[in-house]
Parts: C-alpha cells; sequence; structure tokens
C-alpha cells in the first residue's frame, strides 16, 4: 500500500459501484492515500442524487450499473457538476469503452486490488476538474 | 477431420460461413464475459487481503471479521463462476447420468425458491403433486438455473405453473420486469451471451437457459422462452412424466 505523494490535498470522493465488497475495498484502500470516502452509491441515480445533495471532490464511477449506467452519468455530472473529477472504473474496456472516455476526457482505469493508481488518478481529476471549472 | 475437409465439406451444405463465425462469436463472447466475471472478484479480494493483512496489527477485530466475510463472498463468487465455466466449457459432458426417476417438480421448485432467500413471493398454481421423469439432479439444476434467472433479471410477480397434458407436464415460470428487447430473446440460448439489462445487474457467464435447455432436452422434453405481456419473461419447461 502507497501513501499519499507530496502536495496532494485530502480529497472527499465519492464511490459508485453496484458491488458492496468494491465499495468496501475502496473505502478502506483510498483512505491510505489522503482520501476520505464521503459516500457510496451502488447505482447511476444514486450517484446523481448524492452529488446534488453534497457534491465530492470526485467519484469513482463503475460503469455498468443497474437503473443508470456510468455512460449516462458522465453527461449529467459535467453538465451541472463542472468542478467534480471523474474516473471511470471498470473490469475490462473494450475499444469502445476507451474510445468513448478518451472523447469525454475520463480517466479510466482497470479494476486492481492496489488501489495507489486509482488514488493518483482521482488526485489528478480533481485537481483538473477545479482547475477547468 | 481436418480444417480443409471441414471447410469443403461446409461449403458443399451450405453452412460454411455460420458455423466458423458461430464459433468464433461465442469465443468472442467467453473471453469477454470470462474477463469481465472474473476480474471483479478476483482483484477485489487481493486487495481485500491486504486490508485484511494491514488489519491483524493492531488488531481490529470488527474490521477483521468484515474482510473475512467479504474475501468468503468473493471466493464463493469465483467459485461459482468456475464451476459454470467448466460446465460451459462441455455440458454434454457435464450432464447428469443415471437412469430417469420420479421427482416432484413443485417440492423441488419450491425448496430451491426458499433457498434464495430473495424475500419474494412465488405463486405457485396448477398440479402441486406433478412428477416428472428425470435423471437424479438433472431437474434440480435445470429448476435452480430458470428460478435463479428469473430472480437475478426478473422482478416481482414471480409466479410458477404446472400443468399435466398427456404424457408430459408442462412448467411456466414468470418473472415481471422490463420489456426485453427482441435481441436478448432471440440470443437468450447463446453461449456466453448477455444481455444489457444482465450485464448491468447481476454476475453470471451467461450459460443459465442454455444449460436448462440441454439438460431438458437430455431427458426427453424442452425448454422455450419468450416475452412475458406487459414486461418480463416466461419460461416454459415440458418434460416427461415417469
Amino acid at each position: 500500500m502507497s501513501e499519499a505523494r507530496a502536495g496532494e490535498r485530502d480529497l472527499r470522493v465519492l464511490v459508485a459501484d453496484d458491488e458492496p465488497d468494491v465499495r468496501l475495498l475502496l473505502r478502506l484502500g483510498l483512505r491510505h492515500h489522503r482520501i476520505e470516502v464521503v459516500g457510496e452509491a451502488a447505482d447511476g441515480e444514486e450517484v446523481v442524487r448524492l452529488c446534488a445533495q453534497d457534491p465530492p471532490d470526485a467519484v469513482v464511477l463503475d460503469l455498468l450499473m443497474p437503473r443508470m449506467t456510468g455512460f449516462e452519468v458522465i453527461p449529467i455530472l459535467q453538465r451541472d457538476h463542472p468542478h467534480v473529477g471523474i474516473v471511470a472504473y471498470t473490469a475490462v474496456a473494450g475499444d469502445f469503452v476507451r474510445r468513448e472516455m478518451a472523447r469525454l476526457g475520463i480517466r479510466l482505469l482497470l479494476k486492481s486490488g492496489d488501489s495507489g493508481p486509482l488514488a493518483r488518478a482521482l488526485h489528478e481529476a480533481a485537481e483538473q476538474a477545479r482547475a477547468d471549472a | 477431420m481436418t480444417a480443409d475437409g471441414r471447410a469443403r465439406g461446409d461449403e458443399a451444405t451450405g453452412a460454411a460461413a455460420s458455423a466458423p463465425a458461430s464459433l468464433d462469436a461465442a469465443r468472442a463472447r467467453f473471453i469477454a464475459v470470462a474477463g469481465h466475471e472474473l476480474r471483479t472478484p478476483v482483484t477485489t479480494s487481493r486487495g481485500l487481503a491486504e486490508e485484511l493483512a494491514a488489519a491483524v496489527d493492531p488488531p481490529d477485530p470488527a474490521l477483521l471479521r468484515e474482510l473475512a466475510g467479504a474475501l468468503l463472498r468473493n471466493a464463493r463468487r469465483t467459485e461459482a463462476l468456475l464451476d459454470d465455466l467448466l460446465l460451459a466449457t462441455d455440458i454434454t459432458t457435464a450432464l447428469p447420468v443415471g437412469d430417469p426417476e420420479p421427482v416432484e417438480v413443485v417440492a423441488t421448485a419450491c425448496a430451491i425458491w426458499d433457498a434464495f432467500e430473495t424475500g419474494a413471493e412465488l405463486d405457485v398454481t396448477g398440479e402441486p403433486s406433478a412428477e416428472v421423469a428425470s435423471r437424479p439432479g438433472a431437474v434440480d439444476t435445470l429448476l435452480e438455473r430458470v428460478l435463479d434467472n428469473a430472480r437475478r433479471y426478473g422482478a416481482p410477480p414471480f409466479a410458477l405453473q404446472v400443468e399435466r397434458a398427456g404424457d408430459r407436464v408442462h412448467l411456466t415460470v414468470t418473472s415481471g420486469g422490463a420489456e426485453l428487447e427482441p435481441a436478448d430473446v432471440d440470443l437468450a440460448f447463446e453461449l456466453f451471451y448477455r444481455g444489457e439489462a444482465a450485464v448491468t445487474s447481476a454476475p453470471g457467464f451467461g450459460i443459465g437457459l442454455p444449460v436448462a435447455r440441454a439438460l431438458a432436452r437430455q431427458d426427453g422434453g424442452d425448454l422455450t422462452i419468450a416475452p412475458r405481456p406487459g414486461g418480463g419473461l416466461q419460461v416454459h419447461v415440458e418434460l416427461p412424466v415417469p
């Protein structure tokens, strides 16, 4: 487990995944990287609702979720909460997913047991969203 | 038969284009589904194990229990996926063996449904004591696949209707839910195919209904599906009486 890099500020993050154990792992793993998980969502509709209530610095977004997918959530967050960083976090990503995330300007990571790369992507996405908003 | 021989034979029968293309499509679907479905529990288990190791010193009993439970769930899920994988690799060799014996289908179905512990009711109508002839374990696996498909991807109301007509017993399992896309119905018996609703709602390899149909046919019956009027799915199973 790596620790946070120098210069990174504490982040408030919303974790969105329909798998409870993935959310548990992210809640535990990201705390080693100066990231507090302030909310958890099991589907896309919850992401939109929780972001409206209390926008986090960044969102970890599973792309395949019931009711509303991550693909549907992204344009809503980009429109309503442009200062919220987004990292797409998925088990597998084919050409379509990679192209689509590149087109939308979304960082894409494959699910891993190592929370370090995700933490770095979240810090970068939050920083970029703040700068762009 | 050599590849060349098979190709020539296929050309002669007009099957040249469909068979290899179908095989390639099934292989591609398998790789995509297996990768997607196994990656999440495997990577999650690795991360959970690291957190477990970190929670030992200083010991955090509550966290240790939570992590152990999560690891167990992921191990079981991986095990179930691998069981499905082996079954799907060759359905015919994994089919039950033995002589057909009488099975009370309603009691069997209700026991399977209760074990799911969904909290949802299965409304049973028709002949409660109907029996079918099936090899040991075959009807159990068939019904488990059909009912599991209903509870995973469907929604209440869940129902089982059982009727006897001549030397056949007809079982119809219905579940509510969204209107099905025609493509989902057409492709439901394709190995490793998973519709959009399936991919976004529950883990699996996309083999439940193909396996169930293979079991029904091996027992001299059949399995068909159709959209349920108003949304959801109807699965119709026909099996011989003892």
